[in-house]
């Protein structure tokens, strides 16, 4: 048991001083900029020879008459910027649906201060015919 | 030491990276544009909702799963079980019909078209206030430009290992150099920028983790969870999303090459790019063992950004945050609930 910990513990320590080690070493490598460069030449290139390669299979399906990837792709970007109209749209629905909601609103409103003026008014009026002629009793209309 | 061995050899036998499920969390998706959806989140049944909202946006770069990665591992989740709903952009994956989108169409069009459908479904189940905004990594730079070109939009934002000043960006400032990578004969077209690439790149960024990951398995393969975890992990790290060419090649030069955040001059779309415009008091977790957005790098915040800034430092790495419990409590706490 206690060899097989020591064995354990060893291989720990040995993979720990590996790691280190290779850490310094490859740390040394990555911010070297003469490996950057090479790095960046290198993506360049294998970018240029994607590109040229596609070019060529595109090619070829074009002279089998079949859809390319090119064609492909300008069909999903077709539909792309259609959705971007059609959803251009819904903003406006939603935008007009907003506006509609908040006349209402305001009409609803205007609707309830119209009736309290309304009702304001009869009040006032009913007071002034009470005082005009005192006589007269008449039973107030409840406002409707 | 044989047993741990045996047992590591048995658990990759069984195929556990292909197998991992992430994003168990129940929602459901409210709106698409494209390949980007706006995913809602609710709170579970039976429990009291704490709103407002709060509006997730994640990297470009991966799927979103990393912060739903397993049930008891999920930001999302801590989120809906503190009582939180959460709406979250999903970039999703650009194909070569997005090559040709530059970035003010994510900032300005999709963003701002998930942002209000998430506000419209908000009104209608959490009332009519404001959201709260959270943003990780990229998605945290990009909620950050446009919360500062809608500067009344959110009630306050928190950005979560958010890299703002990218000449602090450690190796990946020294990588992004305009004389060593030549970033418009790499995204010529353009075309895409290849997710593998960007994946290989930040496995690149430590050398050694490649062993270490390998090594943490074996050590812990008798740990109840690790393995399911580890496993999760590795499939999302090995799942890259291809970054839009045009976008690419802005957000590098911009953001790298120009660090323009910081230095300013940044005309996106018809707009200048300006993080003081932005009024609402913002906070910046930073991970202390974060090398793909170090510490310095996100709390640039505080100068850059117009509101007010509180800084967080919390234990991590980049990726590991996400999975920890310490991030879904200090956003918690954050949101006030």
């Amino acid at each position: 048991m206690a060899t097989t910990k020591r064995f354990t513990r060893v291989t720990g320590d040995l993979y720990r001083g590996w790691e280190k080690a290779m850490t310094q070493w490859w740390d040394q490598v990555l911010e070297s900029p003469a490996f950057l460069g090479q790095l960046g030449e290198n993506l360049a290139a294998h970018s240029t020879a994607r590109a040229a390669y596609e070019e060529n299979v595109d090619r070829s399906m074009a002279a089998m008459h079949l859809p390319s990837r090119k064609d492909v792709v300008q069909l999903a970007r077709i539909a792309t910027l259609l959705e971007d109209r059609i959803l251009a749209m819904e903003d406006r629905l939603l935008q007009l649906d907003d506006q509609l909601g908040r006349m209402e609103r305001d009409g609803l409103q205007a609707r309830v201060d119209a009736a309290e003026a309304l009702i304001a008014v009869r009040d006032k009026l009913d007071a002034i015919d009470d005082k005009v002629t005192p006589g007269n009793k008449k039973t107030k209309k409840k406002g409707s | 030491m044989l047993q741990r061995t045996i047992d590591t050899a048995r658990f990759l036998r069984s195929d556990p990276i292909r197998t991992a499920r992430s994003g168990r969390t129940p929602h459901r998706t409210i709106f698409t544009q494209g390949k980007s959806s706006l995913r809602y989140f609710p709170v579970p049944e039976g429990q009291t909702v704490n709103c407002p909202p709060v509006l997730i946006s994640m990297p470009l770069i991966n799927t979103w799963t990393v912060w739903d990665l397993l049930p008891g591992r999920s930001v999302v989740e801590g989120l809906t079980g503190a009582g939180v709903p959460v709406y979250l952009v999903d970039w999703g994956r650009a194909g070569p019909e997005d090559a040709h989108r530059p970035l003010s169409w994510y900032l300005d069009d999709v963003l701002n078209r998930l942002v209000d459908r998430a506000e419209r479904h908000a009104a209608v189940h959490c009332g009519g206030s404001k959201l709260d905004a959270i943003g990780y990594c990229v998605g945290g730079t990009f909620l950050a430009i446009h919360a500062s070109r809608n500067p009344e939009r959110f009630r306050q934002a928190a950005f979560v290992c958010t890299p703002i000043d990218f000449h602090k960006s450690g190796r990946l400032a020294t990588w992004a150099n305009p004389e060593t990578f030549p970033l418009d004969a790499i995204v010529a077209g353009p075309r895409n920028f290849d997710g593998w690439r960007m994946a290989d790149s930040f496995a690149w960024l430590r050398p050694a983790g490649a062993t270490r990951k390998w090594m943490s398995l074996w050590e812990r393969i008798d740990r109840d969870d690790f393995p399911e975890l580890w496993a999760a992990l590795e499939k999302w790290s090995r799942d890259a999303v291809d970054f839009p060419g045009l976008a690419y090649r802005e957000y590098v030069r911009q953001c790298y090459f120009d660090n323009a955040l910081i230095a300013g001059g940044w005309v996106l779309g018809t707009q200048t790019v300006d993080l003081q415009r932005a009024k609402i008091p913002a906070l910046a977790i930073t991970a202390d063992g974060d090398h793909i957005a170090p510490t310095e790098s996100c709390a640039a915040l505080a100068d850059a950004w117009g509101g007010s800034v509180e800084v967080q430092t919390i234990a991590g790495g980049h990726v590991g945050v996400s999975i920890g419990s310490a991030l879904p409590a200090a956003l918690v706490a954050w949101s006030g609930r």
